[in-house]
């Protein structure tokens, strides 16, 4: 029971075409290109598709396709593999961005999908909870994202000034 | 700030960048055991908060 094998499902449900294009984002996502960042869950970010006869877009075929094959729900989890995994649907330009443009990664045989260290760095400036903020500085500090493309994405999605706080509450010298 | 405290400063970010730099396999399998502690002190944070608490269930 492992992070692999939930990362092994969810490609499945892509190829069974249960789910479009995904991509892990979180705390997971950030291990991809930080030291393990520990955490209970696993977000896997994907757009839900609308139910038949509605225009409402739902998590209910990949509820179904999980629970038909024995996975149990707890909420707005599905257990697999023992961890608590959360189909989220992006709920920003920046997360549409970040899933369209995130990358393809080797793991042991399975090819995973994670969004880029720079969306996810992205996304925690934007989110600004402690924790993400705790998150945002170890990218920095690790040294572990392509400064331009940053810049980039923090200008496409009106996070500059977000960024310019942040600078001067934790980057500006003493 | 003293020395010594830039030095246990220096070492863990000398370790952090040591654990970052390993495959992300071993990295994932370091989060699954990760995991399998807290929810192991979780449980016994619980089980000792259930002592201390007579007449609550538990």
């Amino acid at each position: 029971m492992s992070i692999h094998d939930v990362i092994e499902i969810v490609d499945q449900m892509e190829k069974a075409g249960v789910i479009d294009r995904y991509a892990i984002g979180g705390a997971v996502g950030a291990t991809f290109y930080l030291e393990p960042v520990a955490t209970l869950d696993v977000d896997v970010f994907v757009t839900f598709r609308p139910e038949p006869g509605t225009l409402i877009a739902s998590p209910k075929a990949i509820f179904d396709w999980l629970s038909s094959r024995g996975f149990s729900l707890r909420g707005e989890y599905v257990m697999i593999a023992g961890w608590p995994v959360q189909f989220l649907p992006p709920v920003s330009s920046l997360g549409d961005e970040a899933l369209a443009e995130a990358t393809e990664v080797d793991v042991d045989g399975i090819v995973a999908r994670v969004f880029s260290a720079e969306h996810l760095a992205a996304i925690a400036l934007q989110t600004g909870r402690a924790k993400d903020k705790a998150r945002l500085l170890q990218f920095i500090e690790e040294g572990a994202l392509d400064d331009t493309r940053f810049q980039e994405i923090i200008h496409r999605h009106a996070l500059v000034e977000t960024w310019r706080r942040f600078e001067r509450q934790f980057l500006s010298g003493p | 700030m003293t020395s010594q405290l830039q030095k246990v400063l220096e070492s863990k970010r000398a370790l952090r960048r040591e654990l970052a730099q390993r495959s992300i396999a071993e990295k994932l399998r370091m989060l699954d055991a990760m995991k399998e502690r807290e929810l192991a002190v979780r449980k016994a944070g619980v089980r000792r908060h259930g002592r201390r608490t007579p007449g609550v269930p538990t």
